[in-house]
């Protein structure tokens, strides 16, 4: 191949004759307050043309990068607030979608916002978008007053695309009118014939925003689909279109490829990796099973088969943290047990109690001291879900002589802060809960210790999202700890050695979790399989079979990026 | 944020001798005087207002016509302003050597420190508006603080600016060197609008050599083409002339379309320095003289009270701030990267 020498944009500069230079010479001075007035003007002026973000100076909770600003500024200024935005994985579609989002309500050109996302994402929007933005919303997942009511009083709305589309709730969502729809995993319309097309092509919508890293799945009538959601009339009729366009019978090779082209970077946004030059370091991950001492490794099947004994009785929350409890420490158990002890009248329960009281010994909590033992001149961040391990481990270290600070959800601001800056400024560990640092700015630290294994992979990633940022400048250890035998060790078998989850790109697993179909749940798929699988042959298989459901999932969606790559590659760069 | 609008409208109608105040949140009252109103082509009492579909208001959105027209009632109005700052603490007037020879370090010369003085040290705030242009167009601000003094830009003032009650008109006799500040001012104008745009510059650039890559590539294919016609067909004579020349006009039509896009992607960047704030601090200043060889020069090194440091110099061939530097033969101060 020819190589090009890399060609580099002619520019010029020039200084227009100003006033002020007379002024300044002739030391002709004003007021201040005509200062500040011309000022004021001058500024009102650069922000009507959308060059600057107005809401920029608000958005303090989020990383601002220069690719998301410029992707913001494009989809405002250039395609009238109506794109779609097709960032590779990781880098940012949501805060995209959020700061356009802000700008438009900061500008009061919108009122009405409806988010459309599947189910598992609903709780995820409603948060990024209350803590990075401070834009409030209700949910479909807390609706409280009648389906009409929902619909037609509140402003703005996060919904699954499932429940919208609901013929109970159809008629409600398509005959208003909205200032702002945003749907993200936009892939899932990629099917003119689908209710999920349907609905969204029914409501009345003055700016939409679909976001997808994967525009393009199987063939391009996907993206006629999509456009056509956009921009209607855009690309024609189907069939004009695909006379246009589409070279192969089976839909996937295109051709007038550079006209098709054109008319998509109307509409488009798809920032990738390599574009935007986004380097991250290594990510290194390893799992550390911990041999239970004989006294920890009864409690544990001895929990695991109280639930067993009541598998009705207990909701799924409940029996979910008494598992993971189990797993995190005979302290964190032992709170649980209590609770659970007002609320039932199992005799198990005063006896497993009893038997947690008994269990000094953590051998999780020695593996992990000698792991900080060795781990000189680094920051390690420790993510303990339970206060109760949290406080044991705490106690632990401080016996052992490792100087440590603690970070929890319900510590106040100010000490929120302080723990931080002591973790920057002068000790090597800081145990952190499950919001340990969100938003925070933690990449002087390196190391991650998962001493509590989240079962939703998601959370897993935007733990390691913490510290596995732009600005990360070392390479990142992740430590997994899980007691041998555990519903924990068989998620990290899963997760680790099967897909790979600690070293995909953040973002990835989302995708991949999408590929198994609108309704998986992870968390839930591994706990019924622990739960309905008692011998470990048994549990080894179910979980085998799990993780190369995985894997096919993951191949598809690595054939799907590969096949995006090649469509659009960087030609839709902001 | 709407309210960003209807305060700039506000601190124009006070500039103007109108009335302006806000009746709520989003709206605002204001008493116009005659010709004022005539030019903005309003009533004598209006009410303003960033709400749509309000009766007997006046809508302001971003784009309304009403900013231009107010700029041009301001006309140069507002260009330039002056004022001091009368310093409350108590301001030393000597123990600077070691601050000063640990704060200024020539690397092939020697520094000797004189008398101290308390003095009025003017530090300018240059508003610069640029335009920038190429597939699209781009407006921008940049500010930054010059020491008129040193001569070096985007210094701080500390919190100088901090009380209003502080401030007093500017005292008989203090001038500053205009047409020299001026010079310096718009070369750091051109820096720091220039690195604003870096990402979008990257961006064009990248998008310059894609379009040239296919464009090449396209051409290149078809005289590919042609030429494998001439080998297989084993074309001679006129036959073979009429496709040497196909390449040939091929060859031509890539250099047009390269030209042209270059052309799309050229980016032109003007720009005008907006407006100007003097502020002049009482800071002290020390006599130095600089030593080379049988080279001397007399020069101020400037203390800041406010930010509680001696100022940098600046590197008189880059404008870079510098603390360490090297002189050379005409003892000009120069950043010794510069050197290297």
């Amino acid at each position: 191949m020819k190589e090009h020498n890399q060609l580099k944009i002619s520019r010029s500069f020039q200084f227009e004759a100003s006033a002020v230079e007379n002024a300044l010479n002739n030391w002709q001075l004003s007021t201040p307050e005509a200062y500040e007035a011309r000022l004021a003007l001058l500024l009102v002026s650069i922000l009507a043309d959308y060059d600057e973000l107005v809401s920029l100076a608000h958005l303090n909770a989020i990383d601002k990068h220069w690719y998301q600003l410029e992707t913001a500024k494009k989809v405002i200024k250039q395609f009238g607030g109506r794109a779609i935005l097709a960032d590779e994985v990781g880098l940012g579609k949501t805060i995209e979608a959020g700061i356009i989002c802000k700008e438009y309500l900061s500008r009061g050109m919108i009122k009405s916002l409806l988010v459309l996302t599947p189910a598992t994402l609903v709780s995820q929007w409603q948060s990024e978008l209350a803590e990075k933005f401070a834009i409030e919303t209700v949910s479909s997942d807390a609706r409280q007053e009648t389906i009409e009511e929902f619909w037609t009083l509140n402003d703005r709305i996060v919904s699954s695309i499932t429940v919208a589309k609901h013929k109970s709730h159809w008629d409600y969502v398509t005959s208003r009118e909205w200032d702002l729809v945003i749907v993200d995993e936009a892939h899932h319309l990629k099917n003119r014939q689908t209710q999920n097309w349907k609905l969204v092509n029914a409501l009345k919508k003055r700016f939409i925003l679909l976001l997808t890293a994967t525009p393009v799945q199987n063939n391009l009538v996907e993206l006629y689909n999509l456009l056509t959601l956009i921009k209607p009339g855009l690309l024609s009729t189907e069939a004009e279109f695909k006379r246009e366009y589409v070279k192969s019978r089976d839909g996937r090779v295109a051709k007038n490829m550079e006209k098709l082209r054109q008319l998509m970077r109307e509409v488009m946004v798809r920032n990738t990796r390599s574009g935007v030059d986004v380097k991250l370091p290594k990510r290194f991950a390893s799992t550390i099973a911990c041999q239970p001492t004989e006294g920890e490794r009864e409690l544990y099947e001895a929990v695991n088969a109280y639930l067993r004994q009541h598998p009705d009785e207990l909701d799924k929350l409940t029996r979910n943290n008494l598992l993971m409890r189990a797993g995190s420490s005979p302290a964190a158990l032992l709170e649980s047990l209590k609770g659970l002890e007002k609320r039932f009248e199992h005799d198990e329960l005063k006896f497993l109690s009893k038997w947690a009281r008994q269990v000094k010994e953590s051998e999780k909590a020695k593996q992990l001291l000698s792991l900080l033992q060795k781990a000189k001149n680094q920051k390690v961040l420790v993510f303990i879900n339970h206060r109760a391990t949290q406080a044991y481990i705490s106690k632990v270290l401080s016996e052992a002589g490792i100087e440590h600070t603690e970070f929890r959800g319900d510590l106040s601001l100010k000490a929120k802060d302080a723990a931080i800056e002591r973790f920057r400024e002068s000790v090597p560990v800081m145990l952190a809960s499950e919001t340990g640092g969100e938003g925070r700015n933690l990449q002087f630290a390196n190391t991650i210790v998962n001493y509590d294994l989240p079962w939703n992979p998601m959370r897993i990633e935007q733990r390691i999202g913490r510290l596995h940022r732009i600005g990360q400048t070392q390479d990142v250890y992740i430590f997994n700890f899980c007691l041998v035998n555990s519903l924990e060790e068989y998620i990290l078998k899963v997760l680790h050695e099967k897909i790979n989850l600690f070293e995909l790109v953040v973002g990835e697993i989302d995708t991949i979790l999408g590929q198994m179909g609108e309704e998986f749940d992870f968390s839930e798929a591994v706990v019924s399989l622990w739960l309905n699988h008692q011998s470990e042959r048994e549990r080894e298989q179910a979980f085998e079979q799990l993780g190369s459901e995985l894997l096919v999932a993951k191949q598809g969606y690595a054939q799907v990026q590969e096949y995006d790559e090649q469509l659009f590659g960087e030609d839709f760069e902001t | 944020m709407s309210r960003q609008l209807l305060e700039a409208l506000a601190q124009v109608i006070n500039v103007l001798e109108g009335v302006a105040e806000f009746r709520e949140e989003e709206s605002l009252e204001a008493v116009l005087p005659k010709s004022v109103a005539k030019t903005l082509g309003l009533n004598d009492s209006v009410t303003f207002t960033t709400r749509a579909g309000q009766e007997n208001t006046d809508f302001v959105s971003y784009n309304a016509e009403i900013f231009s027209r107010c700029e041009s009632l301001l006309g140069e109005e507002g260009s330039l302003v002056s004022f001091a700052v009368q310093y409350q603490g108590y301001l030393k007037q000597s123990g600077f050597e070691k601050l000063v020879t640990e704060t200024l370090c020539p690397q092939n010369g020697l520094l000797r420190i004189g008398k101290a003085t308390p003095a009025w040290t003017p530090y300018c705030r240059f508003n610069v508006a640029y335009t920038a242009e190429a597939d699209e167009k781009r407006l921008g601000l940049v500010s930054f603080w010059l020491n008129g003094v040193t001569g070096v830009s985007k210094v701080s003032v500390g919190d100088a600016l901090l009380w209003e009650s502080d401030r007093i008109p500017v005292p008989e006799g203090l001038q500053l060197d205009a047409s020299w500040l001026w010079q310096i001012a718009q070369a750091v104008a051109r820096e720091e609008s220039e690195r604003e745009i870096v990402p979008w510059c990257n961006s064009l650039e990248r998008k310059l050599n894609r379009d040239e890559r296919r464009i090449r590539d396209y051409y290149q294919t078809i005289i590919e083409e042609i030429e494998r016609k001439c080998q297989k067909k084993q074309l001679e004579a006129e036959a073979l002339d009429k496709e040497m020349s196909r390449i040939e006009a091929t060859r031509g039509e890539l250099k047009r379309k390269l030209a042209d896009l270059e052309q799309r992607y050229t980016l032109t960047i003007s720009a005008r320095i907006h407006s100007v704030l003097v502020v002049w601090l009482q800071t002290v200043h020390v006599e130095c003289e600089l030593v080379r060889k049988k080279e001397k020069r007399t020069l101020r090194a400037v203390y800041n009270p406010y930010t509680h440091i001696i100022e940098p110099w600046r590197c008189e061939a880059t404008n870079l701030a510098v603390n360490q530097f090297i002189l050379d033969e005409q003892m000009r101060i120069l950043a010794v990267t510069r050197s290297g």
